[in-house]
């Protein structure tokens, strides 16, 4: 009850407060529209596909035929040779490869066959566009499969290769909801590293309290410590989830953003939320000032910005820098993300990435708040 | 440092910057844990984190404690609600404390818009919420106008009045001698001295002066008053005899008497009276706000 009466106040002055406003919610906004004018406009940054076809059949012919449909003659560029594409997606000519290897027509009436992708790590984007065609023709192959079997199974006879062409037109991938799902990452990179530095700025409420003198008489009253912090937490997190939400929404709406499922885009964001409230928290607890605790939390933003990838759409560094980039708060956040796109992965598959970060964020409060209620016990 | 502080008395802590008033105070409200020796509050033991003891007790601190950008009923709520007071009590009291500090009116208004009074009213508002046993102010009135300085000692001896003990520290020496029952007055982390102003004055051998204009000699009525038991001493100067006595309204009748025996002509009377300002003085050897 006491800890909610103390995140409710925060709220309440973090709403009214121009700062936190402007930090978390008109910043995130404003860079992620100039971003998605400057890459391409409101649909988002486009990508190259080169197709690989290594089967080499009437049937394979017929999915390139397809894809290039459904991409308006645009960014497919059809390989023969798999090192010619590896070589394109290296020499960035081209932004991922879709292989579809051989025997592809074969596996349709056998053992499944996975398709392979080619993917260069500082085009993330692109990379998971061509993994999510990947998964939908694997599912569409997947649906022939069932249907042969069971042609099979009744005239004990296996349908000619020819006729494969004719339900060529099942094998449909959206390609534009695909690319439209990824100009949300225009809006979300920017807005974890702003979300960062407002629930920083947040975080440091008891600070400033402190400084202000209003904990001198919260500590009067017969109110334990780690309610306090927990309060504190409390008001952090809520802060943090109704500036993510006033984002989404508005980049939604008028901005056309495309994040995805609203459900699983929500559980993304407050995963992220409980990060990076977690880590603000045991910023500000570390630190001995308030200016440290800002100077740190705005070092610590920035850092994740660059090499978690949310200021380049998602792109990463080589090296090691790009290993611990992929385990920042923001890039295991885009990447859920992203993974959740029309054609991708079901929330399942990346309820680890989720967990992880709600793990993240539970820890870092737990060791902030211990410290926290021995500086302000 | 030993002292206490009774049910509907008002208890000064008097001490030059550094003596440590705001060290007792942050241990008096558990804001600091003591080295050694305790503190208690209606019979509870105070200590920082949460205690009971804290529920008797009531801080206004010599900052305000408010949230600016709040409006004032939204600081007295959020601190009602943190003292423990359910949804109808929580109300009624923040109604009943506006009304005390004359705030009824600027209820819905923000903190930052208020005056530096009417800041300070609603500061000992926000202590007042839960019926505290234990009043502390710490310098309640610093930077404030003489009006709004009269309503809130006028508001602090009402509370007194309904049986509320209250500590006060203040660096305005009138405040303490019009407010307080008792004073104590600390230097270097010491209590150096403590009583009723006139036993503090008493200590210390200050005494009220009947200051006369005389016409000729003093010396034959310096005698004559030699044996009068109001007089303590007397000092000439010219035209002027200063007799220093214990009550000036019982010794004005004697003096003038045995002026009169004396055949010593008195122009003009002047009761000069001691003040607190001479006793910390004495004690600590700096003036109050040093």
């Amino acid at each position: 009850m006491v800890a909610i009466a103390l995140a409710a106040k925060d709220v309440r002055r973090g709403v009214r407060s121009k700062s936190l406003v402007l930090t978390a919610v008109v910043g995130p906004l404003v860079l992620g529209l100039i971003m998605a004018l400057a890459f391409g406009g409101a649909n988002g940054p486009s990508a190259t596909i080169a197709v690989v076809d290594l089967d080499a059949t009437a049937t394979s012919e017929g999915v390139v035929a397809v894809l290039g449909d459904q991409l308006s003659g645009g960014p497919v560029s059809l390989r023969t040779d798999l090192r010619d594409a590896e070589e394109a997606v290296i020499a960035e000519e081209v932004d991922a490869a879709l292989v579809i290897p051989p025997g592809y027509t074969k596996s349709l009436f056998d053992q499944p066959l996975a398709l392979q992708v080619v993917r260069n790590n500082q085009r993330a984007i692109p990379g998971e566009v061509a993994t999510a065609i990947a998964g939908e023709l694997a599912s569409q192959s997947d649906l022939i499969r069932a249907a042969t079997s069971t042609v099979v199974a009744i005239d004990q006879t296996q349908p000619p290769l020819a006729d494969v062409r004719e339900i060529r037109p099942a094998i449909t991938v959206d390609i534009g909801d695909l690319q439209n799902s990824f100009n949300a990452a225009l809006y979300f990179g920017p807005l974890t590293i702003f979300l960062f530095l407002g629930l920083g700025g947040a975080a440091r409420s008891l600070v400033r309290e402190e400084r202000e003198g209003t904990l001198a008489r919260i500590r009067s009253i017969a109110v334990s410590p780690r309610t306090l912090t927990s309060g504190s937490a409390i008001g952090v997190f809520i802060q943090g989830v109704l500036a993510s939400l006033v984002v989404y929404a508005v980049s939604t709406v008028a901005f056309g953003a495309r994040w995805g499922e609203p459900a699983e885009v929500i559980l993304v964001l407050l995963a992220l939320v409980a990060a990076l409230s977690g880590l603000s928290t045991v910023i500000t607890a570390a630190s001995r000032t308030e200016a440290q605790a800002e100077g740190w939390t705005n070092a610590c933003a920035f850092l994740f910005g660059i090499i978690g990838g949310s200021f380049f759409g998602g792109a990463q560094f080589p090296g090691v820098l790009g290993v611990v980039g992929a385990y920042t708060p923001n890039a295991l956040a885009m990447r859920a993300l992203i993974e959740l796109g029309p054609g991708g992965q079901d929330l399942a598959s990346v309820l680890p990435i989720l967990a992880a970060l709600v793990a993240a964020g539970i820890a870092a409060f737990a060791v902030g708040s211990q410290l926290m209620t021995r500086r302000f016990g | 440092m030993a002292f206490s502080v009774n049910a509907g008395e008002s208890y000064g802590l008097l001490g030059p910057n550094g003596a440590g008033k705001t060290t007792t105070i942050s241990m008096l409200c558990g804001l600091l844990q003591p080295d050694a020796g305790s503190v208690e509050v209606g019979g509870e033991v105070m200590r920082t984190g949460r205690c009971v003891a804290k529920q008797h007790l009531g801080l206004v601190p010599q900052d305000i404690a408010l949230y600016p950008d709040l409006t004032a009923r939204e600081n007295l709520r959020f601190f009602g609600r943190l003292q423990g007071l359910n949804r109808t009590d929580l109300r009624t009291r923040v109604d009943e404390v506006l009304e005390i500090v004359a705030l009824e009116d600027r209820a819905g208004d923000r903190v930052d818009s208020f005056s530096g009074g009417m800041k300070r009213r609603c500061n000992i508002a926000a202590a007042l919420l839960h019926h505290p046993q234990l009043l502390v102010l710490d310098e309640p009135t610093v930077g404030v106008d003489p009006q709004s300085r009269a309503s809130i000692l006028d508001g602090i001896a009402a509370l007194q009045d309904h049986g509320m003990a209250v500590l006060y520290t203040t660096h305005y020496m009138e405040e303490a001698q019009r407010l307080c029952d008792r004073i104590g007055i600390i230097d270097e982390g010491r209590l150096v001295a403590e009583g009723t102003q006139s036993e503090l004055l008493a200590a210390i051998g200050q005494h009220p002066v009947v200051r006369l204009s005389i016409d000729g000699d003093p010396g034959s009525l310096v005698l004559a008053l030699d044996d009068e038991d109001q007089v303590i001493r007397c000092s000439t100067g010219s035209g002027r005899l200063d007799v220093s006595v214990i009550d000036p309204a019982r010794s004005l009748a004697p003096i003038i008497e045995r002026a009169e025996r004396a055949a010593v002509r008195i122009n003009g009377v002047e009761v000069v009276e001691a003040d607190l300002e001479s006793v910390f003085l004495h004690l600590t050897g700096k003036a109050l706000r040093d």
